[in-house]
């Protein structure tokens, strides 16, 4: 009988253990251990070698390892489409420029906060190979292609046309979505665009445009990309995003630190070869420290030009940025 | 009888906008913005532009331009073949399952190739309106002469006309209701594909569905709902037009 | 009037025969077998038969919409190879063009054979006024009542001047009173005109009423069975005793037609 009865035990515990094997291979998602961590719907943008760090932090399990749910919740075509997808409440944290967080959040079209910068300077201003011409003053009359208004990449180029002392008008703005671009310049299309890295180093290496700035030249360490958090998420979860934070700062110094490997993982990042990731590795910095200072100057910029309307720039960025997450030094 | 549908023909927008605007004043819209800002929108359009210096009127000429341009072409276009179509069985035949095959395609799938063929401009952003437009038309000129009752061009026949004259003087004004259909559906599906048009790029920075798109990147929802109602009433306008000249045509139905 | 035998035929047909292939089926469908026929100028001519005999088969080869599958069909002598504004055709639902206006449907023919147009609408008006239609030549078709419409169909094929005038039952799809009218008016047509009429007809009555001569079809597939001579005088009475014998003759013969082919 004793024996009957532990035979029928065992067989129970063995229909039981493959059943729950089943539902773990059928429902992944489902059959996590009990006590599932917060799942983080993650934005980025497509192909932006800027974000580096997010693959890193997930391939490297920086998020696994500090027991984070992340997962892919949208590879965006620019920051404004991200930022759309932030304000319909279906993103909890990304990656996106800093132009279009500045300008949805003033807005109120989505309530977001800065927790941590992605990188620095990145992105350049392209001629079209075979074009004459060294200086911003040579594109007066030309048509330059810009991945969307208020991105980084539109507030580059209005910064770089102010310089050259040229005006919004003295040249044809456009906007075209950065695989696009590379397009229209093999066909002649545009004669200058401003993009984010790879596509300046895949242009070059195509010869299908050269670069004539650098946004190192136009504006030395720019805010580009920064780590954001829906503001309700934050709130409900402020220990999610603080090892979140953690994850991407650990990445960030593992790029620095350990350049031909993350030249390696770029590749695989962005489907580019090594020489365009070599190269574009070269012109970003990846730092996690955000500089409220510089973000205020897009706000001033958006402010201006009547596009936003904010009445203390600097309060509005003190209430954006929150460096409270960022891990002390 | 006239002022009794103009009656009828006001209520369902009107009702609309009420609603939208009722449920905006309640607060159950949230970021949605309401007519009242939709409308005030449509002013800072007509005073400012966005990007600013860029004016409605600019961005509204350009669109209708595209539209215009695209509509016509894929009017001349299909019309021939479709009254070919309907009149020789082996030319249905033999371009049938090409028609049926390029139909299901969403014009803005052919995006890529229409900036490698057109580049960026007038022409690329009226191809894709062209193929938003030529469909429609083209199946219901094909139809349209289908449904002509035989009869007609066998009478022309006795009373001695050619095939050519029969194609251009019985079949055409035959399926001219048919034709007009497809061409009042074809001018909606115009306007309809025009954002997607205008993101082939615009290199003149005017056009209501590239406005649309600068609004969004500004996170201008207000200006995107002047866009909306602006190219709405475009629509309205030119399906009216499309009408009368349907009534002046047709008045022997 | 009498048909005057031996004078040379304004239309011949000769040994015209038709078959289909029905696609459904496979099977060969004949329609017409063997038929002669001499018509003068200046008769009329009704061809009577049984419903779905082939009696419209027959005038559509001899206006050339459709070709014989043997036999030939000859306009003063020449072999007719398609449709022509020589051979009119007047369909039984009207076939008015009806984005045309009254007198826009009248000239059509001309407008299309390259006529100038002055004179093609003073020759529109005249026909419309002997039609009774002048104060309509503006209106559309379906302005007009079906009576209206078979006269604006004949003016129409009449505005191409063809030298035989063919008729599909023209007045089938209209009320016992407007059929009367138009039969009337038809007859009254002719004996002004001279014209060559072939009138095919599922009704006894009006081919008596109309016709110089009945020819009788027999069931499919259609041959010529029987030629009845009418010589009553027009215009005729439907009462008169040698209209209503002859009638009565014609139907008994149709009747042993359709009997014969049950047996």
């Amino acid at each position: 009988m004793m024996r009957l009865a532990n035979r029928g035990l065992c067989t129970g515990i063995i229909v039981l253990l493959l059943l729950a094997t089943v539902a773990l291979v059928v429902m992944p998602g489902c059959g996590e251990p009990e006590k599932a961590a917060v799942p983080v719907r993650f934005g980025i943008l497509r192909n932006d070698l800027h974000q580096l760090a997010y693959y890193v932090a997930r391939e490297k399990g920086y998020f696994t390892e500090e027991g984070l749910d992340v997962r892919e919740g949208g590879a965006f075509n620019a920051g404004p489409e991200e930022m759309s997808a932030f304000a319909a409440g279906e993103l909890d944290m990304g990656l996106v420029g800093t132009s279009p967080v500045v300008t949805f959040a003033s807005q109120k079209m989505a309530d977001v906060k800065i927790v941590a910068q992605a990188n620095t300077e990145g992105s350049a201003v392209l001629i079209r190979a075979g074009l004459e011409g060294e200086d911003m003053a040579s594109f007066r009359g030309r048509t330059i292609a810009v991945p969307g208004f208020s991105t980084v990449q539109d507030f580059l180029l209005r910064l770089a046309l102010k310089k050259a002392e040229l005006s919004d008008t003295d040249v044809n703005i456009i906007v075209l979505k950065p695989p696009e671009t590379l397009a229209a310049f093999s066909s002649s299309q545009i004669d200058g665009a401003v993009c984010w890295e790879p596509y300046p180093s895949m242009a070059v290496n195509d010869n299908k445009a050269r670069v004539m700035l650098t946004s190192h030249q136009i504006w030395p360490d720019h805010p580009c990309c920064m780590l954001i958090v829906a503001s309700e998420f934050l709130s409900k979860n402020p220990e999610v995003v603080r090892k979140v934070v953690a994850a991407h700062v650990k990445a960030t110094d593992f790029i620095n630190k350990n350049k031909l490997e993350a030249t390696d993982m770029a590749r695989m990042f962005t489907g580019q070869d090594k020489n365009v990731c070599a190269s574009a590795m070269k012109n970003v910095k990846f730092d996690p420290d955000p500089d409220p200072v510089e973000i205020q100057k897009y706000v001033d910029y958006l402010k201006t030009a009547g596009v936003v309307k904010v009445t203390d720039t600097g309060d509005f960025v003190d209430d954006l940025v929150d460096s409270e997450y960022l891990p002390r030094k | 009888m006239w002022v009794s549908s103009t009656k009828w023909k006001v209520i369902s927008p009107i009702a609309a906008i009420l609603l939208w605007q009722l449920l905006a004043s309640a607060g159950l819209l949230g970021k949605t913005p309401s007519p009242w800002q939709a409308v005030e929108g449509i002013w800072f359009l007509i005073d400012t532009g966005l990007p600013p210096g860029y004016r409605l009127w600019g961005h509204a000429g350009a669109s209708l331009a595209r539209v215009l341009a695209g509509f016509a072409a894929a009017c001349l276009v299909a019309v021939p073949i479709g009254v070919l179509m309907g009149w020789s069985k082996h030319l249905d035949a033999v371009l049938d399952p090409l028609v049926e095959a390029v139909r299901p395609v969403p014009p803005l799938a052919w995006l890529p190739f229409a900036v490698l063929w057109f580049g960026i401009g007038l022409v690329s952003s009226s191809f894709i309106i062209f193929l938003g437009v030529f469909f429609p038309v083209l199946l219901n000129t094909v139809s349209g002469v289908k449904s002509v009752d035989p009869r007609l061009p066998e009478a022309a026949r006795t009373l001695g006309a050619s095939e050519a004259t029969i194609l251009g003087r019985v079949l055409v004004p035959g399926a001219s209701p048919s034709i007009i259909t497809g061409i009042r559906i074809g001018m909606g599906i115009g306007w309809m594909t025009l954002v997607a048009a205008e993101m082939t790029g615009v290199k003149s920075g005017y056009g209501l569905g590239y406005m649309i798109l600068t609004a969004r990147d500004y996170a201008r929802y207000d200006l995107v709902a002047s866009g909306i109602i602006v190219i709405g009433l475009l629509g309205f306008a030119m399906d009216t037009c499309i009408r009368l000249v349907e009534k002046r045509l047709l008045r022997w139905r | 009037m009498e048909i005057k035998a031996g004078r040379e035929p304004l239309l011949e047909l000769r040994s015209l025969s038709k078959s289909f292939v029905e696609a459904r089926t496979g099977k060969v469908l004949e329609v017409l077998s063997d038929v002669d026929l001499r018509i003068a100028p200046g008769t009329f001519t009704c061809l009577v038969g049984p419903s779905g005999c082939g009696k419209t088969t027959l005038l559509r080869i001899i206006a050339g919409l459709e070709t014989a599958t043997a036999g030939e069909v000859l306009l003063e002598g020449s072999p007719v190879t398609g449709p022509g504004p020589d051979r009119g055709l007047v369909f039984q639902e009207y076939a008015l063009f009806p984005w045309r206006t009254v007198l826009k449907n009248v000239t059509f023919g001309p407008d299309v054979s390259g006529e100038t147009r002055a004179g093609a609408i003073a020759d529109a008006r005249e026909l419309l006024e002997t039609m009774g239609l002048s104060t309509h030549e503006d209106l559309y078709p379906r302005e007009l009542s079906g009576g209206m419409k078979q006269r604006v169909a004949i003016a129409r094929t009449l505005a191409v001047k063809p030298k035989v005038l063919l008729m599909d039952e023209p007045f089938a799809s209209l009320d016992a009173q407007a059929r009367n009218a138009m039969q009337e008016f038809l007859v009254e047509l002719w004996l002004r005109t001279g014209a060559t009429i072939v009138f095919v007809t599922h009704s006894v009555d009006e081919a008596v009423f109309l016709g110089q001569e009945v020819l009788g079809l027999s069931r499919r597939p259609a041959r010529i069975v029987q030629r009845f001579t009418c010589d009553l005088a027009y215009p005729r009475n439907r009462t008169d005793p040698g209209f209503t014998a002859l009638r009565a003759r014609i139907l008994e013969y149709l009747k042993q037609e359709l009997v014969d082919d049950h047996a």
